[in-house]
């Protein structure tokens, strides 16, 4: 491209930019205050990173401290739990992720095809309330169901059955499957109401047209729902990558009680970094937790995006 | 449609990164020049534990700088208060942001870690200058459990310095069975109470672990700030650290509360009880429970549990000993301190001024108290108030700080408390590492990794939940692989070093 040119090019971008602000400029200014918070709650704070890689004192501060290079971050992986902490917080997730859709996709769509308009309403709101539900309180549920000598459970089912009451928090072979449980229990609605309105949104024509071809529900809901439901698929599924090296503190440390002979299945890097500094309190090292667990998560993100990009470049987050 | 994501993407990765990040400003350093005669006016704030609400805290801060106006010229009070739970974690927040602290307690947090951590400031100079009270006042072998190395860094509170193990029971179900509770000593005897109690109260818990499963076993020990290189015996004088897991002791009680579990004389579950024992005791729920006792433990679980306990004390020779834990609870001066000079006139004042002790305690008479019986300085809660709903309490660290012993009686302890719990610290057997803390630093990483495992077993094993024939060596195993001889090695180092301090 000639010098000409270019400068004629950015001319007319420039010229394109101004025009579009004088057009916008109302939509402009509601986005400042939310871009402010942005800037001041989750960009400013970033500096604090820097304590990840500091001997952290009260008396020098955040920038006085000395630096220590990486130590912060050896507790992480110079134990013999640094696998099974790893895989249990990667390995919950992806079984969240994939049961999780899985679930809400199938409610959003039954939702959809309720058509009594009472109805709808009542069973959207009721997905929602166990969302709504501390995980404190849930766990105390959960409890009720489990506890050994007056739950649920070993009481009313097990015994009628005849059989041997179990010990559940003391047996970790169950609770794989209870936390799963619990956890698509308390999430399903949300995700579900995020499908369901993505849902709602889709032209009736296409249903019409399709009744006309002799299309029946099934076809319907594989032809013309869920294509339109994958954009909001994929992309609450990369989201939700993103926060694969997180877990629920609540529900790994709440709905369990603590219960020490459960930590082969339940202890994930979050409950690990909490029980251990608890009685260490290290700025330092819990800082250099959260940092890779963020980093590794950005990795992430930006694997599954681009392989996203490679095959429906539509649906990629950017 | 792009942008919007781009968005949404960024400001959850962005929001994810930093919850686990703090924020604040650099601390201001603090000045080292003293005011001998107090010209310039300056506010004394002291973190205290417990709950308040803000206009009572006002009134208390008020009543209380008349006091220091008048006798130190010059200096208020201005008192805060934090609740237990979250009392570490909010004292680290204020002093890692500047936030102004002079006078704190320093809870559970060891001296060590908070010096090396520089939360607190050294105080012989100023003790020697503005702290002569207190010198005269605490005896040197108590004031030697605020030093780090040579220096010292806290003042130890006046409270009952010690404890023991004791077997409790509701006096009404120990009178129906025909137990003696005095004469319960031994696992066999425990054992035969509680299996009495299975027969004739189907209903009931025989024993049941506090809060969070915590079950003491009943032996003379002292966990010298987590029980990795620990002294398991105090009365033997041995003054090598030991891994509390691997001792006989830890495997005989343990076993026996696998036992009595599978007995069913033990409350299931017990690891993960939300409910103290002195609730059950009080809901019908449970007959006995085995805790470490204070002074006067019959009176203080009878006036909790709402019925009439009594306690069998378990160790000999000795009822009850000092350990490093009771070294803790020391008032420090915080590096947040503009003028620690007048913090340690403030400290000093505490010494000796009971009026400004019992507004710091238990806050304003006639507000947040009354008298039950002035002659013998007994108070209770107003009408109509209890422990829950008074305005202003910190009654539970009041002995915490200099002067614990000149406030008045609380509610439920008998007239002459303060002589009794005197005598009681003078008839407790001192634990060789009485005073002694460790800095971990340097075995940090490992620290975390046994830490780890320990919540693992522990309080499953402590309450009858796992097996220990084969649980043990399974504790045992993977707290070698996490690295627990490094820690012993070190703590083992400090130790013999403090000891050597200590014996010149």
């Amino acid at each position: 491209m000639k010098k000409g040119e270019r400068d004629k090019k950015r001319v007319i971008s420039q010229k394109r930019f101004i025009k579009t602000i004088r057009r916008y400029w109302p939509l402009y200014m509601m986005f400042i205050p939310g871009a402010l918070y942005l800037f001041i709650n989750n960009y400013i704070p970033m500096a604090g990173i820097v304590v990840a890689f500091k001997r952290f004192n009260f008396k020098d501060g955040i920038w006085g401290s000395p630096f220590i290079g990486l130590s912060n971050f050896e507790f992480l992986f110079k134990t013999q739990d640094a696998w099974n902490i790893t895989r249990n917080t990667l390995c919950y997730n992806a079984v969240f992720i994939v049961l999780g859709t899985l679930v809400s996709v199938c409610v959003a769509i039954l939702l959809g095809e309720l058509r009594a308009q009472q109805a709808r309403k009542f069973y959207q709101t009721i997905v929602l309330v166990p969302f709504l539900i501390s995980t404190v309180i849930i766990s105390y549920l959960v409890y009720g169901f489990l506890a050994t000598d007056v739950g649920f459970v070993n009481n009313s089912i097990l015994k009628v059955l005849g059989q041997e009451s179990i010990s559940w928090y003391a047996e970790p072979q169950y609770w794989p499957y209870i936390i799963v449980i619990v956890y698509i229990w308390k999430h399903f609605g949300y995700n579900c109401i995020i499908y369901y309105a993505t849902l709602v949104g889709i032209d009736r024509g296409y249903y019409e047209a399709a009744v006309i071809d002799g299309a029946g529900r099934w076809q319907q809901i594989a032809h013309i729902t869920l294509p339109h439901l994958k954009p909001t698929i994929i992309t609450l599924t990369l989201l939700a990558i993103g926060k694969m090296f997180y877990s629920d503190f609540g529900l790994f440390y709440q709905v369990p009680m603590n219960s020490g002979p459960l930590f082969d299945v339940t202890n994930t890097i979050d409950t690990y970094v909490y029980r251990g500094l608890l009685q260490n309190s290290n700025l330092g090292m819990s800082s250099a937790a959260g940092f890779y667990q963020s980093l590794l998560g950005f990795l992430l993100i930006l694997i599954v995006n681009t392989i996203v990009k490679k095959v429906e470049k539509e649906s990629a987050l950017f | 449609m792009k942008f919007r994501r781009l968005f949404a993407l960024l400001s959850a990765v962005m929001m994810s990164t930093f919850a686990l990040s703090s924020c604040g400003s650099e601390s201001s350093e603090t000045s080292g020049n003293t005011v001998e005669n107090n010209e310039d006016p300056y506010e004394v704030v002291i973190l205290n534990l417990g709950n308040g609400t803000d206009e009572a805290l006002n009134l208390v801060s008020d009543e209380m700088s008349k006091i220091t106006q008048e006798k130190l010229g010059n200096t208020t009070v201005k008192v805060m208060i934090i609740s237990q739970g979250t009392y570490t974690e909010q004292l680290n927040l204020m002093l890692s942001s500047g936030e102004q602290v002079d006078i704190f307690n320093t809870y559970n947090n060891n001296l060590v870690t908070l010096k090396s951590a520089s939360q607190i400031i050294p105080i012989d100079d100023l003790l020697q200058k503005y702290g002569q009270d207190i010198l005269a006042n605490i005896p040197e072998k108590y004031m030697a459990a605020g030093k780090v190395g040579s220096e010292q860094y806290g003042i130890p509170g006046n409270r009952g310095k010690g404890s023991g193990i004791g077997f409790f029971m509701v006096k009404e179900i120990a009178d129906s069975l025909n137990v003696d509770v005095s004469t319960v000593k031994t696992y066999d005897d425990i054992e035969a109470v509680l299996t009495k109690v299975k027969e004739n109260y189907p209903d009931m818990y025989p024993l049941a672990p506090d809060v969070g499963g915590y079950n003491p076993m009943p032996n003379p020990y002292d966990k010298c700030y987590g029980y990795l290189g620990c002294l398991v015996n105090v009365y033997d004088g041995s003054t090598k650290l030991v891994n509390f897991y691997e001792t006989d002791e830890y495997k005989e009680w343990t076993t026996h509360m696998y036992d009595w579990m599978q007995k069913g004389l033990v409350m299931p579950d017990g690891a993960s009880s939300t409910v103290t024992n002195k609730s059950l005791m009080a809901a019908g729920k449970a007959a006995c429970a085995i805790r470490n006792t204070d002074p006067l433990p019959a009176a203080e679980w009878t006036n909790a549990v709402g019925k009439e306990v009594v306690v069998s004390e378990l160790l000999t020779p000795y009822e009850t000993y000092a350990a490093t834990q009771h070294a803790g609870w020391q008032s420090a001066i915080s590096v947040t301190s503009e003028k620690p000079e007048r913090a340690m006139q403030v400290l000093n004042l505490m010494m000796t001024d009971a009026d400004f002790m019992n507004l710091l305690t238990y806050g304003v008479e006639g507000v947040h108290y009354q008298y039950k019986d002035k002659e013998n300085d007994m108070i209770t809660y107003l009408d109509g108030q209890d422990a829950t709903s008074v305005e202003y309490s910190a009654g539970c660290i009041g002995g915490s700080y200099p002067g614990g012993l000149i406030i008045h009686v609380p509610d439920g302890r008998p007239a002459g408390y303060w002589d009794q719990v005197a005598e009681f610290n003078a008839n407790c057997y001192i634990s060789p590492a009485y005073g002694f803390a460790w800095d971990n630093t340097a075995v940090l990483n490992e620290q975390v990794a046994c830490d780890n495992v320990i919540s693992k077993y522990d309080t499953a094993l402590q309450c009858g939940m796992l097996d220990p024939e084969t649980t043990i060596p399974e504790f045992l195993a993977e707290l070698e692989a996490a690295g627990v001889d490094k820690i012993l090695a070190e703590k083992q180092a400090q130790f013999d070093a403090w000891l050597a301090e200590k014996g010149e």
